[in-house]
Formats: C-alpha cells, sequence, structure tokens
C-alpha cells in the first residue's frame, strides 16, 4: 500500500519544512491527520492480534515486497519498513512489515530537512581547520533521511551510598581524606537507547538529546520519504544500558551533593525500577563521503541539526603545522630553562617543578587529544554504519 | 656547563611536548565533529538528597543508616 493523493492519484512525502503530506505531482497538501483517517480500515487489517503484538518473530533476512505504484518486486532488508521504489522513485511504505513487527508508539518527525542538514555539515566542515579541501567540498547527494529506532526508559533510582573524596579545606588550603553518607532518590524519563544494532551506542549517544516536546503519535504517513528501521536489539540487553545510563547520571548528582573531589563510591545499596518502556523511532540524518577510497559517515540529528563525525585531518597542514610549533616551542625552551637554571636557586626550583609536570601532562594531554581523535575517526569510518546507510542507497 | 646543557635539552623537549599537545588540540577542535555524549540531565525527571552526612567512618555501617 502506498500512501496517495486523493486528487491525482501521485504519492505522498512528508515535508519536514511544513510538517504536512505533500503530492509530489499535484503539489496538493494534507495533514498527516487526514491520510491516516483515510486509510485506517486498511492499516486496521493489517494489525497484529493483541496476542502477537509485542512478539517479535524470527523472520528471513531478506523478503520480497511489490511497488503498488509501478509493480515492480522489491527484495528489501528484513529491518526496513520504508523506502522508495528502487525502480520507480515513489516512496512507497509496505504495510506489511509494519503489521509483522512490534509497532512504533511514537515518533519524532524529521524538522531538519535535506537542505538544512547540507548547510549545517558544510558549516561544520569550512569551520575545520585541518579539514581537507575535497571534504569542504563534498557531494551533498549522498544524504539519507532514516528514522532509527529507540526504546525510551522511565526509570526511578534510589540508592543509600558510602562515599570517599578529597576534601580542600579553604582556611588551611589543605586536603583531606574524607567519607561521606548519602541516601537519594531520582526519576529519569525518556532515557533513550538505540534499538537498532547497526548503529554503534557511542554513535547514538552523541547525537543526543533528542527532545520529548516535537514527539507525537506514530503514524505511518511521517514514514514516507524517508528510510526507517525496525528494532533489531535484544530489549533486555537495552535495559541494562539505559540503567548504566541511569545509574552514572544519579552518581554524578550524588556526588555532587558531596563538598568533595575526586568521590570513589565504596559500599551502596541500589534499588531501580523500570516503571515505562516506549518504543519509538528518532530522525537521523546520514551522510556519506569518501576520500582515498574510505567511506566516512557523518550522522546528523534530524530534530536538532546536531552533527556528529570525525574527519582526517590534511597531512600537509599537519605536518607543517607540528614543525612551527615544534621548532619555536622547542627553541624557546632550549633558552628560557638554563636561563633559569643560572637566574639562581629559587628560580633553579621552578625550572625542575616545569620539567617535572610539565612534560608529563603535556604529552598525555596530546595523547588523549590523538585518542579522542581517533575514536571519533573510527566511528565514522565504521563498516556498520556505512554498510545500515548502503542498503539504502537509490539503486 | 653540563647542567646548563641538561636543562637546554630538558627545555627543547618540554617545547616539543607543548607543540605535540597544542597541534593535537587543535585538529581535535577543527576534526571532531559534536563529540559531546548530548545534555544527559535532560532525562533527570527529579533528584532528592533524602539523607546527608558529611565527615563519617570509613567503617560506616550503611544497612544501619
Amino acid at each position: 500500500m502506498i500512501t496517495k493523493c486523493k486528487y491525482c492519484g501521485g504519492a505522498l512525502k512528508f515535508d519536514a519544512d511544513i510538517q504536512v503530506m505533500v503530492c509530489e505531482h499535484c503539489t496538493s497538501m494534507f495533514p498527516v491527520e487526514e491520510t491516516e483517517e483515510e486509510k485506517k480500515l486498511a492499516e486496521d487489517a493489517d494489525s497484529p492480534s493483541p496476542g502477537e503484538k509485542d512478539y517479535l518473530p524470527d523472520l528471513m533476512d531478506f523478503n520480497l515486497y511489490e511497488c503498488k505504484s509501478c509493480g515492480a518486486k522489491l527484495v528489501l532488508n528484513d529491518v526496513e519498513t520504508a523506502t522508495y521504489c528502487a525502480y520507480c522513485g515513489q516512496p512507497t511504505i509496505v504495510f506489511d512489515r509494519i503489521a509483522k513487527r512490534r509497532r512504533p508508539k511514537s515518533i519524532i518527525p524529521f524538522s531538519i530537512t535535506k537542505d538544512y542538514a547540507i548547510a549545517n555539515i558544510r558549516e561544520k566542515f569550512m569551520q575545520g581547520e585541518f579539514v581537507p579541501d575535497e571534504i569542504k567540498y563534498f557531494k551533498p547527494d549522498l544524504l539519507r533521511g532514516i528514522y532509527v529506532p529507540y526504546l525510551l526508559y522511565d526509570i526511578r533510582y534510589k540508592d543509600k551510598q558510602l562515599i570517599k573524596g578529597r576534601y580542600t579545606s579553604k582556611e588551611e588550603n589543605e586536603s583531606y581524606t574524607r567519607y561521606y553518607y548519602r541516601e537519594a532518590a531520582g526519576s529519569f524519563v525518556n532515557i533513550p537507547v538505540d534499538a537498532s544494532d547497526r548503529l554503534s551506542n557511542e554513535s547514538s549517544e552523541r547525537l543526543e538529546p533528542f527532545y520529548d516536546r516535537d514527539m507525537v503519535d506514530f503514524k505511518v504517513e511521517y514514514l514516507s520519504g524517508y528510510y526507517a528501521d525496525l528494532m533489531d536489539s535484544d530489549p533486555e540487553h537495552l535495559k541494562t544500558i539505559a540503567l548504566s545510563r541511569a545509574r552514572e547520571m544519579f552518581n554524578e548528582q550524588v556526588q555532587k551533593s558531596t563538598p568533595a573531589t575526586d568521590c570513589k563510591i565504596l559500599d551502596n545499596r541500589p534499588h531501580f525500577a523500570f516503571e515505562n518502556e516506549q518504543y519509538v523511532l528518532l530522525p537521523v540524518w546520514f551522510m556519506i563521503f569518501h576520500k582515498d577510497d574510505q567511506a566516512y559517515t557523518i550522522l546528523v540529528n534530524g530534530q536538532t541539526g546536531k552533527v556528529v563525525g570525525g574527519l582526517p585531518a590534511n597531512q600537509d597542514k599537519v605536518i607543517r603545522r607540528s614543525l612551527l610549533f615544534g621548532i619555536i616551542l622547542a627553541v624557546l625552551g632550549f633558552l628560557i630553562l638554563p636561563a633559569m637554571w643560572a637566574m639562581g636557586e629559587d628560580m633553579r626550583e621552578w625550572a625542575n617543578y616545569i620539567l617535572m609536570f610539565g612534560i608529563p601532562t603535556l604529552t598525555l594531554g596530546g595523547y588523549r587529544n590523538v585518542k579522542s581523535l581517533k575514536k571519533s575517526l573510527d566511528l565514522t569510518k565504521e563498516k556498520t554504519i556505512r554498510d545500515f546507510v548502503s542498503e539504502r542507497q537509490d539503486s | 656547563m653540563s647542567a646548563v646543557l641538561f636543562y637546554a635539552i630538558a627545555g627543547a623537549i618540554l617545547g616539543l611536548a607543548g607543540a605535540f599537545y597544542l597541534v593535537t588540540g587543535q585538529i581535535k577542535k577543527s576534526n571532531e565533529i559534536g563529540n559531546s555524549k548530548g545534555d544527559r540531565l535532560t532525562y533527570l525527571h527529579s533528584f532528592t538528597v533524602l539523607k546527608a552526612k558529611d565527615n563519617v567512618k570509613s567503617s560506616l555501617d550503611i544497612d544501619k543508616m
């Protein structure tokens, strides 16, 4: 079944800019509710019985579908629910897929348009001093809007904690080890955990936050014109991820309530309860570009426009900058440190301190920068993300 | 003389370490986009400290609190 215009029969596509369904042929516009009303009967027929609603059947990896617009046979990935027809290019929605699997309860429709996403990415790339020129002027046609499945969890959390921390006395200007007892309770609402095995949790967490103010009841019309995935992760595993995120946030708040730093929990008695679980689809733009035969995937939050990714650096520029800074600072160090030594006992002591702490601190800081950069770059180069998007390329 | 030479070489190494830190920091700022993990406190709906005691003993039995 396809969402069609009631005037000309053309395919309707959800327009993120004006948040209505637009006919690509006669440009008629319809509120989402109106088109939903018209298909309600057909949808009811496809709905699962109450018993099988939350049951995830084992499906084959690939299934054959028919494009209702041109009659073409399509092979779709087993987690895909909406796609363009590879032959006629119509935004076809395959209702059988949604009927077979758990239906999302809510959705945050795309509010960032393709053009805006491209402009956002380009702006970020342009700001990057070390971004190679061929990346700055990427081809914008390799951009896909995909609804990513998430589970949102509401969690109540309570804990008693014995905490060890460093307390610094302002009067004495000294620090001591002290112990603190805290009993606290907190509640978390809509902690998102991505439910697609293809997208790493690291990447999806970087895309956050998603704000529930724009969340609406799920209607298949919103998928029109975009791609969508259904949940394929184990819900029990997702619960442990949500709980560990809640625990991390809770502990952070508890430690903030103490006057100490470098806090460590020595003993605790956590209690928690999952209050609610909601299956939702959240909007993400995926942009692939290639450099030196390596594919990179940049993500854009389809609600806020936040851009996430790591880019390779312009090697020539890195070498030039390293040589410039290296020579200047090495010469300065070469001249200043012996001069400090020559200036007497006090300055000699300072020189020793600078060397003792400066070299390891700066080296470690640089190493951390490299590690963080490498991690971002690895996520951007990750094969699973690339496959996730590549399978949704129009042929 | 050997002390002067030691400080000169150590100073140059310090300078190189500084250059390493500065250049990697600049590349990170330029090429790492949106690496923060969002505003996590968005999901914290309420938080209350029910009981607080400072400077307790390290052997405190929290089950008796």
